[in-house]
Parts: structure tokens; sequence; C-alpha cells
């Protein structure tokens, strides 16, 4: 790589060139430097962070969009190798579903009931009459001895029956669960809304007005006729009298 | 004490010392603006104050965001001038063609060089003389496009390596040495067909 040399003879011309000595205005020189004194008092602007690589990226006018296109393509793509739509259905095999064992209980079993607390398993007479008191050997350390034990504390496994069971295995179930009436004290019982004993119309949330209704409404809107009553008279005369004997007439008639 | 560099001189100017730029300015405006005056040529002169201010303004603005990249800040500052008269020329309708014809033809260097240049001396008579072939290179410079324009000014005005050259212009090192060899035989062969009258004159 031969490097270029400058011509000397062209340097010396340029030189002394008429323009060599010729400097810039006063009075441009006087509104740069003035300018420059105007932003040397100002604050200097936060600096612009170059962005990165990603960030330059980003900010091209086809980033945006080519990231867009790409998204797009996968899903088609995915679409396309799945073979099918996507649904909760395939989403989530009912093979592949979590089988919940699930515990049989007898009815009328009860839970098993937590531990009384040492001191109260230790000392288990503990009479505050005079007159309960027991032996003196019985109102000491007793943890030596082994507790006794309620009968039948811990339930055998209800199985249901084999109907049940066939069920379970055909359709299972995902998860049994009793749901049995909370035992609430009396005072919460008689707290809670009772059933509906009032008439519709005398009930507050009704619809319906709160008016009662007109007398009449609760009869019939028309008595029958019984033959010990006297024929009505209407206008025109009757037109007509059912058979009746006289032998069932009232008196009066 | 050493007088601190350019460099040092923008990023005290960049830290608000004002007497920084003006330091840079008296060391750097004269050459600028002889810069901007002989690229724009005589049919623009007119418009050399416009892009030396703007040149300057520039450099003013950019006070916090510039960095030392590797080259100096007057080349730096040379580049931007050059940038602004370039858009000054397009905006006033010139036709500036920045990919000349001529870069991709392999140079053919001059067969005779022309030799006949008197050695310069300080007599009277000589400074005459090169004042004349001055005026006259200016002429000739008037003549050449601007990319070569510009490759050769930077090269003789500022002393820029070809390697700087380029870097500074943005060129490939072979385009900017063509130019730059295109720009110096043009300008032989324009000041040879003018010099030998005043030599044997």
């Amino acid at each position: 790589m031969k490097p270029v040399e400058a011509d000397a003879h062209l340097r010396a011309a340029l030189r002394h060139a008429p323009d060599a000595e010729v400097a810039a205005p006063a009075d441009v020189s006087a509104q740069i430097i003035a300018a420059a004194h105007r932003s040397a008092g100002e604050r200097a602007a936060p600096a612009v962070r170059p962005p990165t690589a990603r960030g330059r990226w980003w900010l091209q006018p086809w980033g945006a969009s080519g990231a867009l296109a790409t998204v797009l393509m996968a899903g088609v793509i995915g679409l396309m190798w799945r073979g099918e739509t996507p649904g909760p259905a395939r989403m989530w095999p009912r093979r592949n579903w979590p089988r919940y064992r699930v515990q049989h209980l007898h009815p009328r079993h009860r839970p098993r009931q937590p531990k009384q607390p040492m001191r109260r398993r230790l000392f288990r007479h503990r009479p505050s009459l005079p007159s309960q008191r027991r032996p003196q050997s019985q109102g000491r350390w007793q943890g030596h001895q082994r507790p006794n034990r309620r009968r039948n504390h811990r339930c055998k496994p209800w199985r249901p029956s084999p109907v049940k069971r066939w069920r379970q295995r055909v359709r299972p179930r995902r998860l049994q669960v009793r749901v049995r009436p909370r035992q609430r004290p009396e005072w919460w019982r008689r707290t809670r809304p009772q059933p509906l004993r009032q008439r519709p119309w005398q009930h507050r949330h009704s619809h319906r007005p709160l008016q009662p209704p007109p007398g009449n409404a609760l009869r019939p809107a028309r008595q029958p006729w019984q033959p010990w009553q006297p024929w009505p008279q209407r206008r025109g005369g009757p037109r007509h009298r059912p058979a009746t004997s006289s032998a069932g007439s009232p008196p009066g008639a | 004490m050493p007088e601190p560099t350019d460099d040092e001189l923008m990023r005290a100017f960049a830290g608000g010392d004002a007497a920084a730029f003006e330091s840079l300015y008296a060391r750097h405006q004269a050459a600028l603006y002889r810069f901007v005056r002989r690229l724009l040529g005589s049919s623009a002169a007119t418009q050399a104050d416009e892009v030396f201010q703007d040149t300057w303004l520039r450099a003013i603005q950019a006070r916090h965001s510039w960095q030392p990249q590797g080259a100096a800040w007057r080349t730096w500052l040379f580049t931007l001038a050059h940038h602004r008269a370039v858009d000054c020329l397009r905006k006033t309708g010139r036709e500036i063609s920045m990919e000349s014809d001529q870069d991709l033809a392999p140079w053919e260097p001059d067969a005779q060089p022309w030799a006949g240049w008197p050695a310069a001396q300080s007599s009277a008579e000589d400074l005459a003389f090169w004042r004349a072939a001055g005026q006259r290179l200016l002429d000739c410079l008037d003549g050449l496009p601007l990319a070569q324009k510009t490759v050769f000014l930077l090269h003789h005005e500022d002393g820029l390596s070809v390697d700087e050259l380029a870097r500074a212009l943005e060129l490939g090192f072979e385009t900017a040495k063509t130019r730059l060899r295109y720009a110096m035989s043009k300008l032989r062969s324009c000041m040879g067909a003018y010099l030998p009258q005043k030599v044997a004159g």
C-alpha cells in the first residue's frame, strides 16, 4: 500500500493563496462566542443513553413487525403441527386427571377427638369437693399408668356397597364430601330467618301491595243459589225457574 | 505548562467552561473559515459565513454528546463543516455528486509530473509568484468536484493521512486514495498550464 505523498508545491501555493490570512468576520465570531457563553451557563441536559443492541433492534421500523410476524408464524406452525384446535378437553386429557383418594366413612362416623392435654391426662381425678376425694394414691402422679382408651376410638373404615364400588370404578367421582348440617346452638337457630308463616300480601319483602285485599276477595264471587232462598228478582222477570218441588221449598217462599 | 489538547478543552467546555471554548475557537477558527471558503468556492462564497457559524453552533450543541472516537477534535470539526457545506450546496439547488465515476476507474499517474516549480524563497519576486500561484490554485479548485476538493483540502490543509480521511468521511481507503490522486493530478495539470508562463516570465 503505497502512501500518497502530499504535493509540496501545491501545499506551498495553498499556503500563499490570497485567502490564507483571512479570518472569520468579527460579528460572526462575537455571535459564536456569545452562543458558547449562553450554552455554558445552561445546565447540562440529561445524557441520552444510547440504546443497547437489543433496544436498537426494537427501535428499527421492522423490529416490532418482525416480532409480531414471528409470533403469528409460530402459532400457525403450532396449530398445523398439533392438527386440531386447542380446547380444554384436549388441554387436559381425562386420562391424566389426578385420582383423588376416596375414603368412605360410615354415616355415623365421628372424627377422632383430639387428645387431652398431658396435664389433664395425668391428673384425671381432681375432685373439688372434699366429699368427692379419692384415695391419696389416685390423686397423684399417674403418668406411668397406661391411660384408658375409648373403645372404638379408631373406627374401621366403612366399606361401601358393591354397587357403589362398581359405580366408583366405572365413573369415578373426583371427590366425595359428606356435608352434614352443623350443630348450632339454640340461640343461633332462633336468630335465623324463620320460614314464612304470613300471608303473601302481609310479607314484608313480597312484591304484593301492603294493602290488605278487599273483604269479598276471600269469598267466592257468587254464592250458589239455595232452594230455601228467595229467587232474585231480575229486571224483565225470570226467564226460567228451575224445577223444584214444593216440598223442598223453604217456608217463606 | 503544556497547552491543553482539543479534547481536554472540549471536555472543559462541556463542563461549563466558556473560556475553554474561546481557546478552541481561537485555535481553529481561521483554518476552518479558510476550509469552508475554499470548499464552497467563489460561486457560493456569500454563504461561507453561514456555514461557518452553523458549524460552530453545532459543535456547541454537541458538547455533551461528543466523545473522542479515535479521530482528533479538529478532524471532527472539519468533517462537520464538510457536511454543512454539502447541505448548503444542496439547499441552493446545486447538483452534488459525491460518487464520481472516476472513483471506480484505476488511476493512471501522470507520465511526466510537472517539475517546473521554483524553490520557495523569501524573495519578493518569489513571494509574488507564490501569491499568484495560490490565486491560480483557488481558481483550479473551483473546477474540482466537491468530493475531490474535500479530500484534497483535508489532506493538504489539515494534514490528514489517507486512512484518517477515509475514516473521517466514511469512505473506503481506496476511494479516498483515488479521489486524492485525481484531485492532485487535475490541479497539477491546471497549474502547469499556467505556471510555465509565469516561470518563463
